[in-house]
């Protein structure tokens, strides 16, 4: 059974002197100008733990290091060489356009968590009173959070928007908490990702009550499929 | 992966937790699908993040400015 951990461009650079799951040595097998690269495993089921995950993360990262990569999810496995090659054949064409996407260019992950207004402060003479009373308590209470979410909504697009500026490719995952206002992936240059985090930092100085979170550079995994999710 | 949290003006309390977030949406939600078999329990996943989920809420209520 075989671990598959990234497919790479064909490099005529050897595999790095890594180690993969349980020790076992990396080996590759290339068709058409990609290469799979694995492990051997007479069985293996591994559970997302953390010393998992990064021996996964760490095998594609050097990878990286000297040529294109697409990571492969963690998990996945291919029953041998023959099956393996096969899948390499058949979707060759893909394989290779998305790594020409990604070649010498890695992914920044962006977290923007927002303290929204504690209250809209009740746009001074714009909202009439007795609006808010007519519907007791609740309704005011059920207003100010809806406009506090859609201010979170449009406030997430423009600096989604802003940060895709400075990138070549941007993902972004659903909002999943009124406290996380995004959560994005952006495709940039091996030597640009300095001037990103500036351009990152300058957005959100521009938004009072956003602070960012970014990790990387990681492998493009949002990047290793076609279809763009949501932008 | 060599940084977290490059940005904040202090570095949070969980990057490390932030990091390992960002890495488990990145490779049990992202990457390329092989027509193979993914190996991973859909409870696991889910438990994991629960847990990381509660965390990064703490952190974030740790990082509110005073």
């Amino acid at each position: 059974m075989l671990y598959v951990y990234a497919l790479a461009e064909t490099s005529e650079a050897a595999l790095p002197p890594r180690r993969g799951h349980r020790g076992a040595a990396l080996r590759d097998l290339s068709r058409d100008g990609v290469s799979a690269v694995f492990t051997r495993h007479r069985q293996i089921d591994l559970p997302p733990e953390e010393r998992h995950l990064w021996r996964h993360e760490r095998v594609t990262e050097a990878l990286m290091a000297d040529r294109g990569v697409l990571p492969v999810r963690f998990g996945t496995t291919v029953a041998d060489e023959a099956a393996l090659a096969a899948m390499l054949t058949d979707r060759a064409a893909e394989f290779r356009s998305l790594l020409e996407l990604v070649r010498g260019r890695v992914e920044i992950g962006v977290r923007a968590l927002w303290t929204p207004p504690a209250d809209a402060p009740a746009d001074e003479g714009a909202a009439p009173p007795d609006e808010a009373e007519a519907g007791g308590p609740g309704r005011a209470y059920l207003l100010g959070a809806l406009r506090a979410t859609h201010a979170g909504a449009h406030l997430a697009d423009t600096l989604h928007a802003s940060l895709a500026e400075h990138a070549v490719g941007a993902r972004r995952r659903a909002r999943a908490t009124p406290r996380l206002l995004l959560s994005g992936a952006y495709l940039v240059e091996r030597d640009g990702v300095d001037a990103f985090l500036a351009a990152a930092d300058d957005a959100a100085r521009a938004h009072p009550g956003i602070e960012l979170l970014c990790t990387g550079p990681w492998p493009p995994h949002s990047f290793a499929t076609g279809a763009p999710e949501g932008s | 992966v060599s940084t977290a949290a490059h940005l904040s003006h202090q570095p949070p309390a969980g990057s490390r937790d932030v990091t390992l977030l960002e890495l488990l949406d990145r490779l049990v939600d992202n990457g390329v699908v092989l027509h193979g078999d993914i190996t991973l329990a859909v409870a696991d996943i889910d438990l994991i993040y629960v847990g990381l989920r509660a965390i990064i809420t703490s952190v974030s209520s740790l990082e509110d400015r005073g």
